[in-house]
């Protein structure tokens, strides 16, 4: 896609330090997120084109580390068995990435000088073992994983799906009654509280009183990762607007050391050496965010949203 | 607030506007005093105080001897982000002392807990942490020597291996290095940093009563290689000349 779109990825090792067990592929993926930093005017349709193929890579370097934050987790049940005033949520091991061109329908036709802006939804499944699944979407089950970030009830989704589809809407409630039971069954949506708010209740009370601990480690790297990550483009935004305020700029390198540091736990500190070495070499402070930015964007996407984005944390045993 | 009589399933909440974030307190502590029956709840951070702004979290605490860890949650209410830390009423003497040092992430801890507005306490649980970070409080001002030979010990040693060349972490150290000069700086001025508000505010409070302090830190921001010199110069302005061999 990027030789049609005249970009060219020139792939080099050299660069990448090799502690860190990084898999055979990181060259290439280095070689392509530099490409999209290359030229500003054809960033945007590169990025786009490559989104999904990044976002399954990024997750698989995350892969041990989410897999280790759910262990333990319950395991979906058939949704049929579940009352009707039952909340239903995105498993914490789904993502989904909408890209806004038609990528397959791009690459599936040489006659296509450029892609249709026809946009698709994937998911990237990552199962508690073995390789991660990509599936492209129709747009049913996309809107119902995608409304699945915070809890909902099945009398919610058919009235948020017949908002948009003008049918009649005791066949739209069969309709989504029908997918989420397939959702359900797959392990792709869960029986959830029905809110939010009741979901971290039942949480806590999971968690919280047990005498057994939960899986603690991987769980908490994962829990303060989403948090940092959550307040660093904050911190970013008010450093840059400080113009030299020395606390904003100070806030911002504490948030940047903890990241450094949550990433060597997780080893995962030299996947991202370039950006984290470019932040604390940058001369000023919109140098040190340019370098940053694209490491907040792949945390943000590996880590997930809604109820799952802040993994509860183990703050002492 | 021990003796108090607390409804059922009640709660207070802070005085003033009935506004978003109350509703999504109220909301969230209705849940909780359900569920916690025994458990002190309380409300933290700019909710607390009436200084919240639409994009504000909202901070609560509980504080129940049933549980057997402690965690940090997080979800929304009523559309607000929201953030649950979950405490045990005891403490035992380690984090007695990195209390007292207000250090690391326990600072944020120890001042959700001393600022909070106790919106139900049946048990008590919530008066007695309060009633601790009192006594540390205190302690911080009394034992301010020791806890600052605690803080020269950090610097020191971030010191003598920054000197080494401090390898890939340099960052790192020059950042614990930097936590300990205010951390030792603010238990010398006998100041109490209970706040975010004052947290954010230290560098200016710095500037207003150490010119000299100021500048070099000023210097040493943003931290780059270059910030080791200016750092090394504060560290002896705040805690003197290292000691031979260092």
């Amino acid at each position: 896609v990027f030789g049609r779109l005249g970009a060219a990825v020139r792939v080099s090792g050299g660069e990448i330090p090799q502690d860190g067990g990084l898999p055979d592929a990181h060259p290439t993926y280095r070689a392509v997120v530099t490409a999209l930093q290359s030229d500003p005017g054809t960033a945007p349709l590169l990025a786009d084109a490559s989104l999904l193929d990044r976002a399954a890579y990024e997750l698989g370097l995350f892969s041990r580390l989410l897999r280790g934050a759910m262990a333990g987790e319950p395991s979906s049940g058939p949704a049929s068995s579940e009352p009707a005033e039952t909340g239903f949520a995105t498993a914490p091991s789904v993502r989904l990435v909408h890209t806004r061109w038609d990528w397959d329908g791009f690459v599936a036709d040489a006659t296509l000088a450029a892609p249709l802006e026809r946009g698709a939804a994937w998911m990237l499944h990552l199962p508690p073992s073995g390789p991660l699944h990509v599936r492209r979407l129709h747009p049913l089950p996309a809107l119902l994983l995608e409304a699945g970030a915070y809890p909902f009830t099945r009398a919610a989704a058919a009235a948020a799906v017949a908002e948009r589809v003008d049918d009649d809407p005791a066949r739209i409630a069969a309709l989504v009654e029908s997918q989420v039971n397939e959702l359900c069954a797959a392990g792709l949506l869960r029986p959830s509280a029905p809110t939010a708010a009741d979901h971290a209740v039942s949480e806590m009370r999971r968690l919280l009183l047990p005498d057994e601990a939960p899986s603690s480690g991987a769980r908490t790297i994962v829990g303060l990762l989403s948090r940092t990550v959550h307040h660093m483009r904050e911190h970013a935004e008010e450093a840059l607007r400080a113009a030299g305020g020395a606390y904003p700029v100070h806030r911002l390198d504490v948030s940047v050391g903890r990241l450094d540091q949550l990433l060597i736990s997780a080893r995962l500190r030299s996947a991202f050496a370039a950006e984290l070495d470019g932040y604390w070499a940058g001369a000023d402070v919109p140098a040190r965010v340019a370098a940053l930015s694209p490491l907040i964007d792949v945390l943000r996407r590996a880590l997930g949203g809604g109820v799952h984005a802040f993994h509860p944390y183990l703050i002492s045993p | 607030m021990t003796g108090a009589t607390w409804p059922a399933r009640g709660f207070r909440l802070p005085r003033g506007s009935r506004d978003a974030h109350t509703a999504a307190a109220a909301a969230m502590l209705h849940r909780l005093a359900g569920s916690f029956p025994d458990a002190g709840l309380g409300i933290a951070g700019s909710v607390a105080t009436g200084t919240h702004g639409p994009a504000s979290d909202l901070d609560l605490v509980v504080v129940d001897a049933s549980f057997r860890r402690e965690m940090q949650f997080a979800t929304v209410s009523e559309g607000i982000r929201t953030a649950i830390v979950c405490l045990r009423p005891d403490l035992d003497a380690e984090r007695e002392k990195r209390w007292m040092l207000g250090a690391g992430g326990d600072a944020v801890i120890v001042s959700m807990v001393r600022g909070a507005f106790v919106a139900r306490d049946p048990a008590g649980h919530f008066d007695s942490m309060q009633r601790t970070v009192a006594r540390l409080d205190a302690a911080r001002r009394t034992r301010s020597d020791e806890l600052v030979d605690l803080w020269r010990e950090h610097a020191f040693t971030a010191m003598r291996m920054l000197r080494s060349g401090g390898g890939a972490g340099v960052e790192h150290l020059q950042l614990e290095l930097f936590a300990a000069i205010v951390g030792g700086w603010v238990l010398r001025q006998g100041l109490v940093v209970d706040t975010r508000r004052t947290d954010e505010q230290m560098l200016d409070t710095i500037a207003g009563r150490d010119a000299p302090l100021s500048a070099l830190l000023r210097e040493a921001v943003p931290l780059t290689r270059a910030s080791t010199a200016p750092l090394l110069q504060a560290a002896g302005h705040v805690f003197g000349p290292a000691p031979p061999g260092e």
